[in-house]
This record gives structure tokens, C-alpha cells and sequence, in this order.
């Protein structure tokens, strides 16, 4: 093989390893607090697609006692915050690049576990938010566990 | 013209080589600094606060106090990551501990000053590793100690914890958020919670 088509094979390669996703979380609470407690989605400042609803909403579909909405509106009872920051990249239209969802004790803002997806362009293509947060929330809240 | 021609071409291609295996790579910091939101411990005593870097690398002079790990290249080509401030990471992780403890209702003070406790962070292991993920490799040990030194309380983590990987900023977080994480574990321990709360004001 020529230099030439060495070095082009390399970068094919680095382009591909490119086109990646992967998740990764973990969970401190055990079992029975999770199901026992109320959740609060924290809707962000910059968040104007409400993001937060979306996540409540899928925490909702997972059994969760989840509601969502601006720091300003978060009840005094509830046990658990849900927060989140997400990072969105352009490539020939907007697409979530990383979503991060961490939780945290109401009384102490201590952290107690994260759920993440992170995805290029080309495995993002054809996914809705609800996908990518769903995926994130399989890390948190692993199914079946 | 040809040769010519054909030696600008060999250049170009090396010169985006380069760039791939170090583009995003090079010159990398994470801040540790402001890692922590919130721990779930309250007191209202004086208490004495100690960072130590006990990273072997570290102590024999391998790697400096501000090295937090490595950034990957396209070939797997390793950059050293550093601190936010360039500070050592012993004193930003302080600075984080010692912030959230404040938030918690403590009066911190210089680990070398008399008080009712002392609480030490000895960090062992801490390096993040970053390719297409993060592994973060972590050997944490928090000690609570009285005013005479006696060790009142212990716990200890250590182990390897792997997560997405992508660019700078978001690296940071995780690696920011990872050391929350294994830090509020520590603190979360029965014995260390009741030698932190049984601190008279």
C-alpha cells in the first residue's frame, strides 16, 4: 500500500470513529426511594424548547411522580431536584449533541446519581429529544432495576 | 511541476493529520474549583480542612500538582489536561469542599489551625482519560480527626468510572460532577456524618 492511501485510510478512519453515541450513568439511591419519591425538573434560563416538561413527562411514563418548571415554581415537599444541561451542535439543522441529567436532594442539593447520552450528527439523524432523553434516563433509572 | 505539486498535496494531508490528532486535544483544563452543589452534612463548628496529594506521580515529580489526567489524539496520542486555574488540584478540590461545607453551615478554616475537627482528603488516584469516553481512575480517602488528632471516622472509594467523552467544556463538567459524585459518597458515610455533626459550635 502506498503512503498516499495509508494516510487517506487513517483519516477515513478518524472520520468514521467520528460517528459515535454512547451513554453512561449511575445511581446511588436504592430502589424503593426512587419509587417512593417526588421529582422536580428544574427548567433551565436558556431552555426555550422545555426540555424540563419533556423529561417529566418521561419520568411519568417510568412510574415517577415528576413535575417540571422553573426554579421560582419548585414545591417546598418535593424530595428530589432533577437538572440538566444540554448541548446542542449544528449540522445542516440543530441537533442535541449531549444531554446530562443529574439528581439531587431537595433539602441539600447533594447529588445522587446522572444519566447521559451523548451522539454525533450522523447517529443523532432521525431522533427526536424524546429519544435522547430517554437514553439518558435508561442510565439513571436502568429498566428492570 | 508535477513533484511539486505532489509534495504540496503529501503536505496538506499532513498537515490535517496533525490537526486531527491534536486538534481538540491540545492544552485541555478542567476546573475542580466550584465542583460541588450541595453535601448532605450540616454544622455549624469550626472546622479544620486538608487536601493532600498523594498521587505517587505527583510526589515523585513524574507529573505536576496541575495534571488531572490525559486528552486523547486521533490515534490515541496522549496531551496532558490541567487544572482550571492552573493551580495544584489538591487546592481546587479545597476550594470546592471547602464552598460547599460554608453552604452547609461550617466555619472552614486552614487545615494547619487548631480546631474541634479536622476533616482530610487524601486523593491517592485521581486522573480522568479521555478518548472517544472518559474513565476517570479515582482512590479517594476522607478522614475526620478530633483536636488531638485522633481519627474519629474513615471511608474510602476507589475504582475506575467510565462516561461519555466529547469536547473540553463538556469534559470538564463530567470530570467536575464525577469527583462530586465520589466525594458525597465519602461524606454520606454514617460514621463520617456523625464525627462531622457531632461537632460542638
Amino acid at each position: 500500500m502506498s503512503g498516499i492511501r495509508r494516510i487517506g485510510l487513517s483519516l477515513l478512519v478518524l472520520l468514521l470513529a467520528g460517528c459515535v453515541g454512547n451513554t453512561s450513568g449511575q445511581l446511588t439511591l436504592p430502589k424503593e426511594q426512587v419509587q417512593s419519591g417526588s421529582y422536580f425538573v428544574e427548567r433551565h434560563d436558556k431552555d426555550d424548547r422545555d426540555l424540563a416538561t419533556t423529561i417529566a413527562k418521561a419520568m411519568q411514563a417510568r412510574g415517577l411522580q415528576a413535575t417540571a418548571g422553573t426554579a421560582a415554581q419548585r414545591p417546598a415537599e418535593v424530595t428530589y431536584v432533577v437538572t440538566y444541561v444540554d448541548k446542542w451542535m449544528w449540522d445542516m439543522r440543530m441537533y442535541l449533541y449531549d444531554l446530562r441529567i443529574d439528581l439531587r436532594d431537595a433539602r441539600d442539593q447533594s447529588i445522587l446519581g446522572y444519566g447521559q447520552s451523548m451522539q454525533s450528527s450522523l447517529k443523532a439523524m432521525g431522533q427526536t429529544h424524546e429519544d435522547v432523553i430517554n437514553r439518558a434516563l435508561d442510565q439513571l433509572f436502568p429498566p428492570g432495576k | 511541476m508535477r513533484t511539486l505539486l505532489a509534495r504540496m498535496g503529501i503536505l496538506c494531508v499532513v498537515a490535517t493529520l496533525l490537526l486531527a490528532l491534536a486538534g481538540c486535544a491540545v492544552g485541555n483544563r478542567y476546573d475542580y474549583g466550584n465542583a460541588i452543589g450541595g453535601l448532605p452534612v450540616s454544622g455549624s463548628g469550626k472546622l479544620a480542612l486538608d487536601v493532600v496529594d498523594a498521587r505517587p506521580y505527583v510526589l515523585s515529580g513524574d507529573k505536576n500538582p496541575d495534571f488531572v489526567g490525559l486528552q486523547r489524539g486521533g490515534f490515541g496520542n496522549p496531551f496532558d489536561v490541567r487544572t482550571g486555574s492552573g493551580r495544584p488540584l489538591a487546592a481546587e478540590m479545597r476550594d470546592a469542599i471547602a464552598k460547599a461545607l460554608q453552604q452547609q453551615g461550617f466555619s472552614v478554616v486552614d487545615g494547619t489551625e487548631t480546631a474541634p475537627r479536622k476533616l482530610e482528603l487524601r486523593v491517592i488516584e485521581w486522573k480522568t482519560d479521555v478518548m472517544v469516553k472518559m474513565k476517570t481512575t479515582y482512590d479517594l480517602q476522607l478522614s475526620v480527626f478530633d483536636a488531638s488528632g485522633a481519627l474519629l471516622a474513615q471511608s474510602k472509594t476507589k475504582g475506575e468510572d467510565v462516561g461519555t467523552g466529547g469536547f473540553e467544556s463538556g469534559n470538564a463538567t463530567n470530570a467536575a460532577r464525577t469527583f462530586e459524585l465520589r466525594f458525597t459518597e465519602l461524606v454520606r458515610d454514617e460514621a463520617v456524618r456523625k464525627a462531622l455533626t457531632s461537632l460542638a459550635p
